[in-house]
């Protein structure tokens, strides 16, 4: 079999629950041995996504291929794809090792194979010392472990993970995103996630899809994603963004680069254009907070500025907010590692830059 | 002033009380009472308890309660665990509605209809009555009251943990036998207590279904007492209390044990 073909293909999946689409024809492709992570607004369909490929959704249209092999009817107890619950959904009447035990005995191995495959996996988890516990004597970062542990026994060629770290605080939730990271990359295996926080899909995946109202609407790896929004929903969903309203000041092919007039009253240094623009089209920039560079603002200072209305500190580096006098309100992010570089207070009358070639155009 | 409301609800409460256990407690206490007159207290005695093991009719008359119990709760739980499951877990089958009101309705259904009605059945069926025929009667009684505790424990289970069972390899089966039925099992203990419970108290139903030589113990008291109160029907009805206090306090904790909790 070609490796390089998909292991999941989700096609032209449909599933509607009364009149709400949760799946809305959606596709995408998911390699072996990836990190994959949707990512999406409540209610977007994460879930029933997930449900899809693992069998406890019929789709009302469209077909899920894994290794080229449509799962059509196949019962979830018949596909070769494991899931790990968002509930964690333990056995609440069985030990940790009986949890874990629970799907390679309904494989039929022999129990010394079992055994084996249970200690391996307490080891991975680092749960050797509550093998004799029961699911209400653990912990939440605990259980979230057995509930992974129990789906890797199997060795599943697909891990389906809906939120599973959605119930941890944050000093676990990192701890754990970089274990489930160490794991996956130790099996080889293909993991799917579901999350609904930006940075852990950022941190975490290979490849993010961002998902709206049962639709993929980007698909990349996040840096991607992060840096070259595909469209204006994207670009605000994904973190922080400003958006200038702007026109183009020439026409430009696909694949070109031009300079765009920005409705506050800047000219942008020359920017790529995925698409074709005609001379004076309507478009957005984007353009991250990072992106924007402030200065005191001279009396006569030509261009936007602004006054900075707000300033919040966050470590590494201050936030500020600047209100033009359209109303118009502009995020810059300023390090704070530059000890006696230009500090600004709440009033002070700053003049705003961009960062050349590093906002993008979005057409829709 | 503050006090007399106060003052008030403990008198209440104790009314209450004493209204419903006052004459529990007086039939306790004649039951150890060493004077055959019932109304005379004679001293202290457990004499009666022992006269009771050596009535030939009371002990046969147990003896075939205690087996109608047993076997009809058995009964009831594997019907009632069934009707729990179609209800708690089948999703929207045709004609779930008229089966959930069906289950349930002889919750309320009138004793004396119940018991008639399964006369009259018995009877056209050309059915000898006896052991069974009680053992059926009391089945149709109570697995309604099963259905509803094994039901109310189902709907309380997190669906995902049937489903990551399915996920993880187990068929629908084995889902149910391995996964489904032992987290529903402190509530099908408490469900085959409680029938049992029903069963050994019932009067009106077994005096319907029952034949010669099948009178169960509140049916042999009740004639009894038709001809006057003895001591020793009070024993036999303390230690009638004393076992369904037993069986009412198992099935509490039943009930309450937590899902993983072994009963
Ligand atoms: N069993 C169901 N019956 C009816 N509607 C449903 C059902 N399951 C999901 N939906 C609807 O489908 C849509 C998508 O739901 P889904 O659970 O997939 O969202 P999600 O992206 O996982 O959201 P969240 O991040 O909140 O978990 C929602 O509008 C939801 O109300
Ligand atoms: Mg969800």
């Amino acid at each position: 079999m070609d490796p390089s073909a998909p292991l999941v293909s989700v096609q032209n999946v449909v599933r509607s629950f009364g009149g709400v689409k949760a799946l809305d024809g959606l596709s995408l492709d998911v390699f072996r041995g990836e990190f994959f992570a949707l990512l999406g607004p409540s209610g977007c369909g994460k879930t029933t996504l997930m449900r899809a490929i693992a069998g406890f959704e019929a789709p009302d249209g469209g077909r899920v291929l894994l290794d080229g092999v449509d799962l059509g009817d196949t019962p979830p107890h018949k596909r070769p794809v494991n899931m790990v619950f968002q509930s964690y959904a333990l056995f609440p009447h069985m030990s940790v090792e009986r949890n874990i035990a629970f799907g390679l005995e309904r494989e039929g191995l022999p129990r010394a194979e079992v055994a084996a495959r249970v200690d391996e996996m307490l080891t991975l988890v680092q749960l050797g010392d509550e093998r004799r516990r029961r699911p209400d004597q653990l912990s939440g970062g605990q259980k979230q472990r057995v509930a992974l542990a129990r789906a890797l026994a199997k060795r599943p060629r697909l891990l389906l993970l809906d939120e599973p770290l959605a119930a941890l605080d944050r000093k676990l939730r990192e701890e754990t995103q970089f274990e489930l990271k160490r794991v996956q990359r130790r099996l080889g295996a293909t993991f799917m996630l579901v999350t609904h926080d930006q940075d852990e899909a950022m941190t975490m995946a290979d490849r993010i899809a961002v998902m709206r109202a049962g639709r993929v609407e980007q698909l990349g790896a996040g840096a991607d994603v992060y840096n070259r929004p595909a469209n204006r929903w994207v670009a605000g969903f994904v973190g922080e963004i400003n958006l200038f309203e702007a026109a183009a000041t020439a026409d430009c092919a696909a694949g070109a680069s031009c300079a765009f007039q920005l409705d506050v009253g800047l000219t942008t240094t020359p920017l790529h254009c995925g698409e074709a623009v005609a001379k004076g089209q309507r478009v957005a920039v984007a353009a991250r907070p990072e992106h924007i560079a402030l200065s005191r603002a001279a009396p006569d200072q030509p261009g936007p500025v602004g006054a900075v209305s707000d300033l919040a500190f966050r470590g590494d580096a201050t936030l500020a907010r600047i209100e033009l006098p359209s109303g118009f309100v502009v995020r810059a992010l300023l390090p704070n590692a530059s000890v006696g570089g230009a500090r600004f207070a709440r009033g002070d009358r700053v003049a705003l830059s961009l960062a050349a070639g590093a906002a993008t155009v979005l057409t829709s | 002033m503050r006090r007399e409301p106060r003052a008030f609800r403990a008198a209440a409460l104790l009314f209450g009380f004493a209204f419903l256990y006052a004459p529990i407690a007086l039939l306790v206490i004649y039951s150890f009472n060493a004077s055959r007159l019932v109304t005379v207290w004679g001293g202290f005695s457990v004499r009666w308890y022992g006269a009771l093991l050596n009535d030939e009719r009371i002990v046969e008359s147990a003896w075939i309660s205690l087996r109608v119990a047993l076997v009809s709760a058995a009964l009831a739980t594997a019907l009632g665990t069934c009707a729990a499951i179609a209800l708690a877990r089948f999703g929207r089958f045709r004609g779930r509605g008229l089966f959930a009101a069906m289950t349930m309705a002889p919750l309320v259904m009138p004793e004396v209809v119940a018991g008639l009605s399964l006369l009259l059945l018995f009877v056209a069926l050309d059915v000898p009555r006896g052991f069974w025929t009680i053992v059926l009667a009391h089945a149709s009684m109570t697995m309604c009251f099963v259905a509803v505790v094994v039901r109310e424990r189902l709907e309380g289970v997190d669906r995902s943990i049937e489903e990551a069972a399915g996920d993880l390899g187990a068929s629908p089966g084995q889902t149910l036998w391995r996964v489904t039925l032992p987290i529903a099992l402190p509530s099908i203990v408490a469900g085959y207590v409680l029938a049992f419970t029903l069963s050994l108290d019932d009067v009106v139903i077994a005096s319907f279904a029952s034949g010669p030589g099948s009178t169960t113990l509140p049916m042999r008291i009740y004639s009894a007492v038709r001809l006057g109160v003895s001591p020793e029907i009070n024993a036999v009805s303390t230690a009638m209390i004393v076992l369904v206090a037993i069986c009412l306090g198992i099935y509490g904790l039943a009930r309450a044990a937590p899902a993983g909790g072994r009963v």
